[in-house]
C-alpha cells in the first residue's frame, strides 16, 4: 500500500506541472493605493481594475486583451519619451485614453487619470457615453443646454405665461439637495371637460430626501416636498371621473436614488411589481457574476390601482433621462395602462454603490488625489424581466416624439394628447 | 531503450501471455469528493471548499490475460464545489456548485492477488464534458437584504465545458460467480485543463480534483 501511495503521490507531483500556473491578477480593495511611477504601469492597472470589476462583460463585445496588447507598447513609448528628457502632453494622454477606453458601454463611466508628469490642468477625463450619443441619429443638444431648455419651458408653464394650457395649480421650486440641486415643477392640467392631469417634472430623483420635509416647514426641503406630495395626492385622491391621467416627467432627469421608485411607482400598483433584476461581479474573472437578483417594488400602504381603473400613467422620456430617470420610465411601462412618450433613453442603467469593490469587486474604484486615477462605474448590471440588458442602449417609448421634430413643448402635447383621447 | 521499443515489448508480453480475453459489462455506482484548485491571486475573500456527489454508471472491461484488463467506463460524475464568501460586512453569502459531468475514463487494469478475491491498479486518461449545473446558496440584493436562490446554472463562453485528465487509484474484484463479480474502485480524477478559459493576457486557471468511490457488478459475457 505504501508502494502505491508512492507511486500515486510521484505521478500527481509529476502532472501537476502540466496544470498552468496563474498570473499575477491585482487585488483592488477600496483601500488599495497601487504605487506606479510610469505611464505603462498606470494604464495596466487601469486596465487590470476594469478587467476584472467591469460588471458589463457578458454584452460588452469590446476586445479587452486587443486593447491591452495595442495600447500598452504605446503607453511605453510615452515611458521612453520621458527617460530621454520630452514632455508628454496631458492632451496627447487624453486621446490616447479616449481610443482606448472610449468605447466601452457603461453610460455611467467617467475614468479620470492624472498626468503624471504635467503640471497644471493634468488630469484626463473620459466619458465613453458621450462619444456614443451624439452619434445617434436623434441626438439634439449636449445634456445641460437641453435640460435648460426644458427648465425655462417649464418654469413658463407654471407661470401660466404658455397658452393653450388651462392650469389648476401649478408649482416650482429648486431645492439644494446633499449634492445636487435638483428642480422640481407639480402642475395640475385642467382639459376642456374638466378633468385634471397631474403632471410631476425633476431633473434628478431625490424624493427619499426631500421627503423628510414634507412635515417641517423650516425644513429647506418642505416647498419641493409639498409640491411632490401635491403631485401624488392628486394622483391617487382625484375621483376616477375627474382623473383623466397621470404624468411623470421624466425628461433631463439625471437620476438619483433608487427607493424613489417607493414615490412613483408603488403608489399605482395593487401588488408586488418585479421589473428589473441586477448581479454584481462575484469574483475578477471577467464573466464572474453572482446569480441575478430581483428588484421588486411593492404596493404602498395608500395606493391607487390606475390600472384597475383604466386610467393611464404616461412617462416623458428623453436622450437625457440617465439612470433612475430610466428605470422608472422602464418600471411605468411595465403598468398595464403605462406608456412612454419621447425618446429612447441614455443607457445608464447600472446602478452604483460606493465603496463596495471590497464586496462586488466591481463599481467605483481609485482616488484622484491619493492614487492618481479615479474610474466611475457601475457596480450592478440590470436586465429586464425579458432579459434584455438596456446598458448603453436605454429603453425606447411606446410613441416616439423627438426633441429634435417636436421640441420640449410638443412632446407635453403629445403626452396630454394621448391621455385626452384614451379610452 | 527508447519509448517505441518499450511500447512494442510491452503490447508483445500482453498479447503472448493471453490466455482467454474476456468481455465485461456492468454497473457501477457511489460517491464523489471534489475540490478545486485555484490561485488566490486577485480574489477578495472566496474560498473554494470541497463537496460531495454522486457518481454512477456504466463499466466495460476487455480482460486480456490473467493480469491485464482495459477498462472503460461511461458515467456521471459531480464534480461540485462550494464558494464561500467570508466578508465582514455580510455574513452567510456562499454558492453550492452542483455539477454533472459525463466522464469516460479508458485505463489500463491491472490485476494481483488471489483467484476469486483480486486487487487491481488501474490508470489512464479521461474526458469529462460538464452537462449541466444547479447553484444554490445565499446571495445579497440591491436592497442589502439577503436571498436565497436555487437555479440552474447559465453557461457562458468563460466555461471551458470539455476537460481532459489523468486518472489513477486502486480497485478490489470478488467473483460472486463465474460471470459476475463485484468490482469496488476507489479512482483519482486529476484535470489537466482548466474549467474556466484561460485569458492570453490574464491567466486565472481553476481545476478539478476528484475522488471517487463506487460499487460495480460486472457481468462477463
Amino acid at each position: 500500500m505504501r508502494k502505491i501511495s508512492l507511486i500515486l503521490a510521484t505521478i500527481a507531483l509529476t502532472f501537476s506541472s502540466c496544470r498552468k500556473t496563474p498570473d499575477y491578477v491585482p487585488y483592488i480593495g477600496g483601500n488599495s493605493s497601487l504605487a506606479y511611477s510610469t505611464y505603462a504601469e498606470q494604464f495596466d492597472v487601469l486596465w487590470n481594475n476594469i478587467n476584472t470589476g467591469y460588471v458589463f462583460w457578458d454584452v460588452d463585445t469590446t476586445d479587452w486583451d486587443a486593447v491591452y496588447e495595442e495600447y500598452m507598447p504605446r503607453f511605453e513609448a510615452l515611458d521612453m519619451r520621458i527617460e530621454s528628457g520630452n514632455g508628454v502632453a496631458t492632451k496627447e494622454l487624453q486621446a490616447l485614453y479616449e481610443e482606448a477606453m472610449g468605447c466601452l458601454i457603461d453610460h455611467h463611466m467617467i475614468i479620470q487619470v492624472k498626468n503624471l508628469y504635467s503640471y497644471g490642468h493634468d488630469v484626463v477625463n473620459v466619458n465613453p457615453a458621450n462619444n456614443e450619443v451624439k452619434k445617434r441619429d436623434y441626438y439634439y443638444k449636449e445634456s445641460y443646454k437641453l435640460a435648460d431648455e426644458l427648465g425655462k419651458f417649464n418654469k413658463n408653464l407654471a407661470s401660466n405665461s404658455v397658452s393653450g394650457y388651462k392650469i389648476s395649480y401649478s408649482g416650482y421650486e429648486k431645492v439644494n439637495t446633499e449634492d445636487v440641486q435638483v428642480t422640481i415643477c407639480y402642475i395640475l392640467f385642467e382639459l376642456p371637460d374638466g378633468r385634471l392631469i397631474p403632471y410631476l417634472w425633476q431633473n434628478g430623483y431625490k424624493m427619499s430626501a426631500i421627503m423628510y420635509g414634507l412635515n417641517n416647514s423650516s425644513s429647506p426641503y418642505y416647498k419641493a416636498a409639498q409640491l411632490i406630495d401635491k403631485w401624488k395626492n392628486a394622483a391617487l385622491k382625484t375621483p376616477k371621473n375627474k382623473l383623466a391621467g397621470v404624468i411623470l416627467d421624466n425628461r433631463c432627469n439625471g437620476g438619483g436614488y433608487l427607493s424613489d421608485l417607493n414615490y412613483v411607482v408603488a403608489p399605482f400598483v395593487k401588488k408586488e411589481l418585479e421589473v428589473i433584476s441586477t448581479r454584481y461581479k462575484e469574483g475578477p474573472g471577467r464573466l464572474e457574476h453572482s446569480v441575478w437578483s430581483p428588484v421588486t417594488i411593492k404596493a404602498s400602504t395608500e395606493n391607487r390601482d390606475l390600472a384597475g381603473e383604466n386610467i393611464p400613467y404616461v412617462v416623458l422620456s428623453n436622450i437625457y433621462s440617465i439612470s433612475m430617470g430610466e428605470i422608472t420610465t422602464y418600471a411605468i411601462s411595465q403598468l398595464p395602462t403605462g406608456y412612454v412618450v419621447g425618446e429612447r433613453t441614455y443607457g445608464a442603467t447600472g446602478p452604483l454603490l460606493s465603496d463596495a469593490v471590497d464586496m462586488t469587486y466591481g463599481g467605483p474604484f481609485g482616488d484622484i488625489e491619493r492614487e492618481r486615477h479615479y474610474v466611475y462605474t457601475s457596480t450592478y448590471e440590470i436586465k429586464t424581466h425579458e432579459g434584455f440588458v438596456p446598458e448603453g442602449i436605454g429603453f425606447s417609448p411606446d410613441k416616439e416624439v423627438l426633441t429634435r421634430d417636436a421640441g420640449v413643448q410638443g412632446q407635453l402635447d403629445a403626452a396630454l394628447e394621448y391621455i385626452k383621447n384614451y379610452k | 531503450m527508447n519509448k517505441t521499443k518499450l511500447l512494442i515489448l510491452l503490447i508483445f508480453i500482453v498479447l503472448t501471455t493471453s490466455v482467454k480475453a474476456q468481455f465485461g459489462i456492468g454497473l457501477k455506482g457511489g460517491l464523489d469528493f471534489n475540490s478545486v484548485t485555484r490561485s488566490n491571486s486577485g480574489r477578495i475573500d472566496e474560498t473554494y471548499h470541497a463537496k460531495n456527489g454522486a457518481d454512477y454508471g456504466l463499466i466495460l472491461s476487455y480482460q486480456i490475460n490473467e493480469w491485464f484488463a482495459l477498462r472503460a467506463n461511461v458515467e456521471m460524475l459531480s464534480r461540485s464545489h462550494t464558494m464561500k464568501r467570508n466578508l465582514n460586512a455580510v455574513k452567510g453569502l456562499y454558492t453550492d456548485y452542483n455539477n454533472q459531468y459525463l466522464t469516460v475514463p479508458v485505463m489500463a487494469d491491472f490485476t494481483f492477488g488471489g483467484t476469486k478475491v483480486r486487487g487491481h491498479f488501474l490508470m489512464g486518461g479521461y474526458v469529462s464534458y460538464w452537462m449541466m449545473a444547479n447553484v444554490s446558496g445565499n446571495t445579497i440584493d440591491l436592497y442589502n437584504k439577503i436571498r436565497p436562490f436555487d437555479e440552474k446554472m447559465e453557461f457562458n463562453e468563460s466555461h471551458n465545458r470539455f476537460v481532459a485528465g489523468l486518472v489513477a487509484g486502486p480497485g478490489l474484484s470478488v467473483d460472486l460467480s463465474d460471470n459476475i463479480s463485484l468490482e469496488l474502485d476507489a479512482l483519482l480524477y486529476y484535470d489537466l485543463m482548466s474549467y474556466m478559459k484561460v485569458s492570453k493576457v490574464s491567466s486565472d486557471p481553476r481545476y478539478n480534483n476528484t475522488a471517487s468511490l463506487t460499487l460495480g457488478v460486472i457481468y462477463k459475457l
